[in-house]
């Protein structure tokens, strides 16, 4: 058969994107801030990755490959202009529907709204923080993935831990740290 | 007294900064207090938004998006075996051509051959050389602990030499300790050994020099 030599290729491809699916999926979020066009999103990366295997150099690392093509066709999906209309209405959409989930505990509702004030926040500082902060990506590893100085890694990541904070703080008023920093 | 910058701060908290700025960064933190709650601050924002990252996951949409990519796979799979069906008589007429100039040419290709194994054989005795030579030298030069580098370009070997320690036989004579590591295109050799130097400055295993004696 033709495949044969293929399957073991394909399975560890395979494994591979199972695996990085979650951040994946993550980092599409972070790029498009509407869960409903992250999901497409993702899955258009993952055929494309699929379709272009022979583009990635085995032994580079097949995370930074996907991040490459996630970002090249959400920046072709953007460049159109209805198409950001559209996302900006879905986003406002998307807004109202985060808060109303029953049964929750404290700590969901607080994560529910730290996701929101994340999704609300411009793309280059979604980025960063997705990245760094949840993914564990060094600051050089995350200016090689998006393919910027580190020095504007730095400063965007300065940038987007600052709002977030200053709107999070009536939050964390009651926190020692967070009220003596806010001070500071 | 020197304040630290947040950016900096934030590097540190993140773990971006060097080994040196890490250590000046906790002395300093010791006597700053509003430093330390910034860093704190900094380490809870990000404890919490990794606490939250499951909140943006959705297993039922991974679930679909790994059916998608079995999806993908096969499609690939089937424009592969199709290309292949499309080159099958043209592949089949050029393997018929080259098995008669291969016929022609097999007298030719075994020469071929067998220069190659000599070149191979030649290739093999030049690292054997280069390994004597650099374990001499490595012996005679190197402070214990530092490996001296060869690299066979010609075969693509390469190695090195570090001297462990140096000892001194109850002759007289100066020992070493070392460690070799070689390696080929397909295996990596690591083995220790003792060398002695003789009044020649040539260094040999201690057993040759007890039958030498």
């Amino acid at each position: 058969m033709a495949g044969e030599t293929d399957t073991a290729a394909e399975r560890a491809i395979k494994n591979a994107l199972v695996i990085l699916l979650p951040r994946l999926r993550r980092f599409c979020l972070a790029l498009t801030a509407s869960p409903a066009d992250a999901d497409d999103l993702c899955q258009a990366t993952c055929e494309r990755a699929i379709a272009r295997l022979e583009q990635w150099t085995p032994g580079t690392r097949l995370d930074s490959w996907l991040y490459r093509i996630a970002q090249n066709l959400h920046k072709n999906e953007t460049r159109d202009g209805r198409n950001r209309l559209r996302l900006l209405e879905e986003r406002m959409a998307d807004d109202g529907t985060l808060e109303d989930e029953k049964g929750s505990s404290s700590d969901r509702i607080e994560a529910l709204d730290l996701k929101r004030q994340l999704l609300a926040l411009p793309q280059p500082h979604r980025e960063v923080l997705v990245l760094i902060c949840i993914e564990g990506y060094s600051y050089d590893e995350c200016a090689d993935i998006l393919g910027i100085p580190k020095t504007t890694v730095t400063n965007r990541l300065f940038q987007a831990r600052s709002s977030l904070r200053s709107k999070i703080d009536p939050d964390l008023r009651g926190d020692d740290v967070a009220a003596r920093s806010a001070s500071a | 007294m020197r304040t630290i910058e947040p950016e900096l701060l934030m590097r540190y908290a993140d773990g971006d900064v060097s080994e040196t700025a890490r250590r000046a960064i906790e002395t300093m933190l010791k006597t700053d207090p509003e430093a330390s709650d910034l860093v704190a601050m900094f380490r809870g924002q990000n404890a919490k938004l990794r606490a939250m990252a499951p909140t943006m996951d959705d297993d039922l949409v991974l679930r679909r998006l790994e059916r998608n990519i079995d999806d993908a796979l096969a499609v690939r799979r089937r424009r592969r075996q199709s290309d292949l069906r499309r080159w099958a008589l043209p592949i089949a007429a050029s393997l018929v051509i080259t098995l008669i100039g291969g016929l022609i040419s097999l007298q030719l290709v075994e020469r071929r051959v067998d220069s190659r194994i000599a070149a191979f054989l030649a290739d093999q005795a030049g690292d054997q050389e280069l390994v004597a030579l650099s374990r001499a030298e490595a012996l005679e030069q190197m402070v214990s602990g530092s490996p001296l580098i060869w690299a066979n370009e010609r075969s693509g070997t390469r190695g090195s030499i570090t001297p462990l320690g140096t000892f001194q036989a109850s002759d007289g004579t100066w020992c070493r300790e070392y460690e070799e590591v070689i390696t080929t295109s397909t295996a990596e050799e690591r083995r220790f050994g003792i060398a002695c130097r003789d009044a020649d400055g040539r260094w040999s295993p201690p057993q040759e020099r007890v039958r030498g004696i």
